[in-house]
């Protein structure tokens, strides 16, 4: 070890040049406290400023990947349903369809409601259009189209979750004499169930029996003045009738919720 | 307050106090209290300057700010000599080129000359950076020689011999500026 019998004269020494010609000191707590309260937000702020940009540049990226270029051209190819009514083409605000709207107000009306409502009832569930139901190229999931063979729009989508594969449809037309609601002599096969709608209209419950391995679903009618609205949830596929999940992706009670919604009583 | 580890120098009425203290700004108060003055002598020795020391010590108290509810009592000194001694470094690496030279004090005090001052002054501005904060460390703020090599990252033996070589060129040359101004 280096010692030196100077090192206390060098000790006072040092100490005598650091306090000698001491000025008073410019700084004070209260000032350091300031000081470092200012600096604490300034970074906070920062901080704020950088987390904001950060998912701002995600937010945009992620819409840029999960935005669809263009809709399929094939009647056969799926596209994820948007969320919202902001995805249909026209605006949904301040919609409203009387008595004497064209054909496409009213196909607009039933996208709006459909792409506003059923995707807040399969949380964390993939949407798409399924194939070989009729659907124009390009249709988007859960956006009406005219029904096939007559007057009306018919509006559906494959549900993929967790729990598997499943379908939604939505079928709008104009009440038909020939389509009476279930009575007591014709709702008599097993799962046929009548009720009666918010403001006194007829309605049935179907609920497809369930074989041992073959697919299940329920569908929901309700005939107002001028529409008859049903729809209908299974645990299956278009393209096959065994079960693709456990239940149908739908309850019967969201399905009641949505078929005596007024918003699709499009033709009254 | 807990903090300050020159507890041997603190009468037991501010351990009361500190130990009575809630608030963390009241701590970082009273610790600013106690080390602001000994960080700044401790700046001055190794830049030579009082401006220069008061920025030094703000920047540490700014930093001490920042971490204080995370730092622990034992080791706040130590933090605040590593802080203030790092900007330093820092300080003299930019200023790379540029001579930091003692500044000649405002006033003397009674036991010290104004001579005897500028002379150490000039001789502490021959020493390296290092150098000066090895003799501010074990001379001024009366550190360990295991926490400085702690510190600076080196050594114990290398404290040893650094500070002694530093101590020798120090007096060789404070005794050459006294000789030539005799």
């Amino acid at each position: 070890m280096h010692t030196d019998p100077d090192d206390g004269a060098l000790r006072t020494a040092l100490h005598d040049y650091a306090t000698g010609g001491e000025p008073a000191l410019g700084l004070t707590s209260a000032g350091m406290l300031t000081a470092g309260r200012r600096a604490g937000r300034r970074r906070r702020t920062f901080q704020a400023l950088g987390v904001a940009a950060v998912l701002t540049v995600a937010a945009v990226a992620a819409a840029q990947l999960t935005t669809p270029d263009a809709p399929p051209t094939s009647i056969l190819a799926a596209t994820a349903a948007p969320s919202g009514p902001a995805a249909a083409a026209r605006p949904c605000t301040g919609l409203t369809v009387g008595p004497d709207a064209s054909g496409e107000d009213r196909g607009h009306a039933i996208t709006c409601f459909a792409t506003t409502v059923v995707p807040g009832m399969l949380p964390g569930a993939t949407l798409t259009q399924p194939t070989g139901q009729g659907a124009p190229p390009g249709t988007l999931a859960l956006h009406a189209y005219p029904h096939s063979w007559g007057r009306g729009f018919n509006a559906d989508a494959l549900v993929t979750d967790a729990a598997g594969v499943g379908l939604v449809f939505i079928v709008v037309r104009p009440r038909d004499p020939a389509d009476p609601p279930p009575d007591k002599d014709t709702c008599v096969a097993p799962g046929c169930e009548r009720r009666t709608g918010p403001h006194g209209e007829p309605a049935g419950v179907y609920h497809k029996p369930e074989a041992e391995g073959t697919s299940t679903g329920w569908t929901v009618a309700v005939y107002s003045a001028g529409s008859t609205v049903s729809v209908t949830s299974g645990n299956h596929t278009p393209d096959t009738l065994m079960a693709t999940r456990p239940a149908p992706p739908l309850t019967v009670e969201q399905l009641w919720q949505l078929a005596t919604d007024p918003r699709l009583q499009v033709y009254g | 307050m807990g903090r300050a580890n020159p507890s041997d120098r603190e009468p037991p009425a501010r351990r009361r106090v500190r130990r009575a203290t809630t608030s963390w700004e009241a701590e970082y108060s009273e610790y600013f209290a106690l080390r602001a003055v000994p960080l700044r002598r401790l700046a001055y020795v190794l830049c030579g300057d009082w401006h220069l020391s008061e920025d030094l010590v703000q920047v540490t108290f700014l930093k001490l700010y920042q971490h204080w509810p995370r730092i622990r009592a034992e080791t706040v000194d130590a933090y605040s000599r590593r802080v203030l001694i790092n900007s330093y470094l820092s300080k003299t690496r930019r200023l790379r080129g540029e001579q930091i030279v003692a500044e000649v004090p405002d006033r003397a005090a009674a036991e010290v000359s104004v001579t005897e001052a500028v002379d150490l002054g000039r001789a502490m501005a021959v020493l390296t950076p290092k150098q000066r904060t090895l003799l501010a460390l074990r001379f001024i703020e009366d550190v360990s020689v295991a926490e400085t090599a702690g510190l600076l990252g080196i050594s114990e033996g290398t404290v040893k011999s650094q500070t002694f070589r530093a101590a020798r060129t120090l007096r060789a040359h404070l005794g050459v500026y006294t000789h030539s101004e005799e």
